[in-house]
């Protein structure tokens, strides 16, 4: 890893700009969210875009989700603040509570009481999604970035491929298509890894939130450990399994089934394949709907 | 010769054979490379960066997803 002061940071620079160019994540005119936790990947991202879209003339609206971990989101959730504040970039922000009745740490609660047998991260990432989609179609955005890095993209095949969910692993990519009610993803860190992110927040002097989820354990942060250290001792690895994923859903993509037609939830409204969204599911589940 | 090293609100000395890289040092400490950064001052340091005596550097533990 280099880390020239100067050259380090326009190395990140030029391949974040080649992932935006190359895949049309964000064209003049356009308005295009940034999905912000405060954490160094949705910082780095933030100031990235905030930056070439005034260069290339495109809006950034900033979005963030509190979902109410004690101890943890509120230091992240100012660190977004300041960042969409210094940039002069408008922040939306709706928490759990004030969407489903309850943070995090309550369902989390209510989880062990009902005995689902649902981790965190299931509601955690289903709702901050479903927020996240919401907010993004309300603010009338084109696409919705976020700051999934090398290691997340490479985790997450790992992850899909040992759990045996083809459907997810060949949903992945740069870039999720357009469906309706829901606006397009893109992750223009995609191809940084994660520690080069890191070291750009830094040399920037960014602030950004390091801390750690109190709820992140499990398969996710073993396959995590396992691939660093694996890339210790073998360079490049992580590219490799990038590369050769990108290589067999290639090969598969005319294989693929077509999506189901999305209907609007029974209860919400908001899109789903099914008669009632899996937010609404999960939150019948725990008494709150 | 000896080096101090701040990590995780810790800060110790350690001591290490002359010539030592800082990713030697990381071996040593136990640390994956690919989890933290090291910084000498304002400034991040290369894994093939030589120790000096008395030199401070610190972990930072970059790797927050999972």
């Amino acid at each position: 890893m280099l880390l020239c002061d100067r050259c380090f940071p326009r190395s990140v620079e030029r391949r974040f700009r080649k992932a935006v160019y190359e895949k049309r994540m964000a064209l003049p005119g356009e308005k295009i969210g940034v999905a912000v936790s405060g954490g160094k990947d949705s910082i780095t991202l933030l100031h990235l875009m905030a930056e070439l879209g005034r260069v290339k003339k495109f809006r950034v609206v900033a979005l963030s989700v509190d979902e109410g971990i004690k101890g943890y989101r509120e230091e992240a959730l100012t660190c977004a603040r300041e960042a969409a504040s210094s940039l002069g970039v408008e922040h939306r922000v709706v928490s759990f509570r004030e969407s489903f009745g309850a943070t995090l740490d309550e369902m989390v609660r209510l989880a062990g009481e009902e005995g689902t047998g649902l981790d965190p991260c299931t509601y955690c990432g289903v709702m901050r999604r479903y927020l996240l989609n919401r907010m993004a179609r309300e603010a009338g955005l084109v696409r919705v970035a976020t700051g999934h890095n090398l290691d997340d993209e490479v985790q997450a095949i790992l992850l899909n491929y040992l759990r045996g969910d083809l459907s997810r692993l060949l949903r992945l990519g740069p870039a999720y298509s357009s469906r309706e009610g829901f606006v397009p993803r893109v992750k223009p860190l995609r191809e940084i890894p994660e520690r080069e992110v890191a070291a750009y927040a830094l040399l920037k002097g960014l602030r950004v939130h390091l801390g750690q989820c109190p709820y992140a354990r499990g398969i996710h942060a073993e396959v995590r450990d396992f691939l660093n250290r694996l890339e210790s001792r073998h360079p490049n690895c992580k590219f490799g399994v990038l590369r050769t994923f990108e290589r067999l859903k290639e090969g598969l993509g005319e294989d693929r089934k077509p999506e189901a037609e999305l209907v609007g939830c029974e209860v919400c409204g908001e899109p789903t394949p099914g008669r009632v969204c899996r937010t609404c599911e999960l939150l019948k589940g725990l008494g709150l709907r | 010769m000896k080096v101090r090293v701040k990590a995780e609100g810790r800060e110790r000395e350690v001591e290490v054979a002359e010539g030592t890289t800082v990713g030697r040092l990381l071996e040593e400490l136990g640390y994956d490379r690919e989890s933290v950064l090291v910084r000498k001052g304002k400034k991040l340091v290369v894994e093939e960066e030589r120790l000096s005596e008395g030199e401070e550097l610190e972990v930072l533990r970059v790797v927050t997803g999972g």
